[in-house]
């Protein structure tokens, strides 16, 4: 058996990492230590194994796939620059045309002869009731969710340079919420029995009807997913006005 | 790794040279794709780390301490994305399609492909913290020296821990028929 402070020795001599002072005292223990001697034979081995493992090159489009995503991300950070003067603009604009569009439509909720199924469903009139953003690399989908009759529509930008995948389900407990895509050019929809999966690369804009009759809030399971990154998130409708 | 060079290469990309940037990932994308290929297994992974690794440095590197050394930095980031990518996947890919991740050279031959199978294995079987340690003294070559910096601790910590990790490394190994039976 041998000891620690040998052990130690021995691996350092191996790995060819002892000082002078180092090799000196443990080859002058090795030559009476047939064991030690043994021992040293393995330990070379084994380094002589680990020096066998040589680096990898890094595969080759490593560096193009970086320096692309940056040139987009710039582009993308340079856009939003430009956009940005208008910026303030925008609440004003969406709340005038919230409140022109809303008046008539409160009227005709209270007065109409659909207004129950109206009534009852998620809040608010044309401002939407969520709205989140996802972004993950080389894509992003913005997604905003407006009440509408039995539960609620959403309204997604998606936005990739990448193939991107979008995969909506609700959350246990919405076992009798519904997701159904709306046609939406140049994006294709794949319907399960609990779940929603949209797939597409470039701009497009598309639609989902969430049916959610019990009235309740209504959790959404997002993951979006490219070939260059993946993101999990949940989209939470309130509950409809009681 | 020169750190002036480094250095230099900072400045420009903060001052919006891109192409900078373009060489600090040149200089530095074979050690964080072989760190993050032995720590995880898995090309494909390793792959997706490095990619990650470098676009948050982009975007972070403003916050970078330019009196430290751009190394230790971009190692950090590594380790947190290689640790963040073991916790989305959980389970370990079947070492068929970990390695290789290029085509064998000619001087890869069958022996050289059965033990870099072999200890990639190992390695696996060891703790987060002893992997790490035998992946930079033994594969990427850092010294002791270069370790001690990279963990903030005294070099002779790092030789007991690597003692410790070789010794563990050893018994996986010869569980592969690797060293004595």
């Amino acid at each position: 058996m041998i000891d620690r402070e040998h052990e130690q020795l021995l691996q350092l001599l191996a790995a060819g990492e002892a000082s002078p002072a180092e090799r000196a005292r443990i080859e002058a223990w090795l030559e009476h230590s047939a064991e030690g001697r043994r021992r040293r034979a393995e330990l070379e081995a084994l380094m002589r194994t680990l020096a066998g493992v040589k680096p990898v090159e890094a595969p080759a489009r490593l560096h193009g796939e970086v320096m692309s995503a940056i040139a987009r991300e710039r582009l993308d950070r340079r856009h939003a620059k430009e956009r940005r003067p208008w910026a303030f603009a925008l609440p004003v604009a969406a709340a005038l045309l919230a409140v022109a569009i809303a008046i008539p439509w409160s009227r005709h909720a209270l007065h109409g002869p659909q207004s129950p199924d109206v009534s009852g469903s998620l809040v608010g009139g044309v401002a939407p009731i969520a709205r989140e953003e996802w972004r993950v690399e080389g894509a992003s989908v913005t997604v905003r969710a407006y009440a509408a009759p039995g539960g609620a529509r959403l309204v997604l930008e998606l936005n990739a340079s990448q193939p991107l995948e979008l995969q909506l389900a609700p959350q246990e407990g919405g076992a009798a919420v519904r997701l159904t895509a709306a046609a939406a050019a140049g994006v294709q929809t794949v319907a399960g029995p609990r779940s929603l999966i949209l797939r597409a690369a470039g701009e497009h804009r598309a639609e989902v009807a969430v049916s959610a009759p019990q009235g309740g809030p209504v959790r959404i399971d997002a993951e979006l997913r490219t070939g260059l990154g993946r993101r999990q998130a949940t989209l939470l409708l309130p509950a409809r006005d009681r | 790794m020169n750190e002036t060079e480094d250095d230099e290469l900072v400045g420009r990309v903060l001052a919006g040279d891109d192409a900078a940037f373009g060489d600090l990932v040149a200089r530095y994308q074979g050690l964080i794709f072989n760190l993050a290929l032995r720590m995880l297994g898995n090309a494909e992974d390793a792959r997706d780390v490095a990619q990650t690794v470098f676009m948050k440095a982009w975007r972070k590197l403003s916050t970078f301490d330019r009196g430290s050394r751009f190394f230790s930095w971009i190692y950090r980031i590594s380790l947190n994305e290689i640790l963040n990518q073991r916790r989305a996947r959980r389970t370990t890919a079947p070492l068929d399609e970990a390695l290789p991740a290029t085509e064998p050279g000619p001087e890869q031959d069958h022996e050289s492909t059965v033990r870099t199978a072999a200890v990639q294995e190992a390695l696996m079987e060891l703790r987060q913290a002893d992997r790490e340690l035998v992946v930079l003294h033994h594969l990427l070559r850092l010294s002791h020296r270069e370790i001690a910096e990279l963990h903030h601790v005294p070099e002779k910590t790092v030789k007991s821990r690597l003692f410790t990790a070789r010794q563990r490394l050893e018994v996986h190994l010869r569980r592969r028929g690797f060293g004595p039976s």
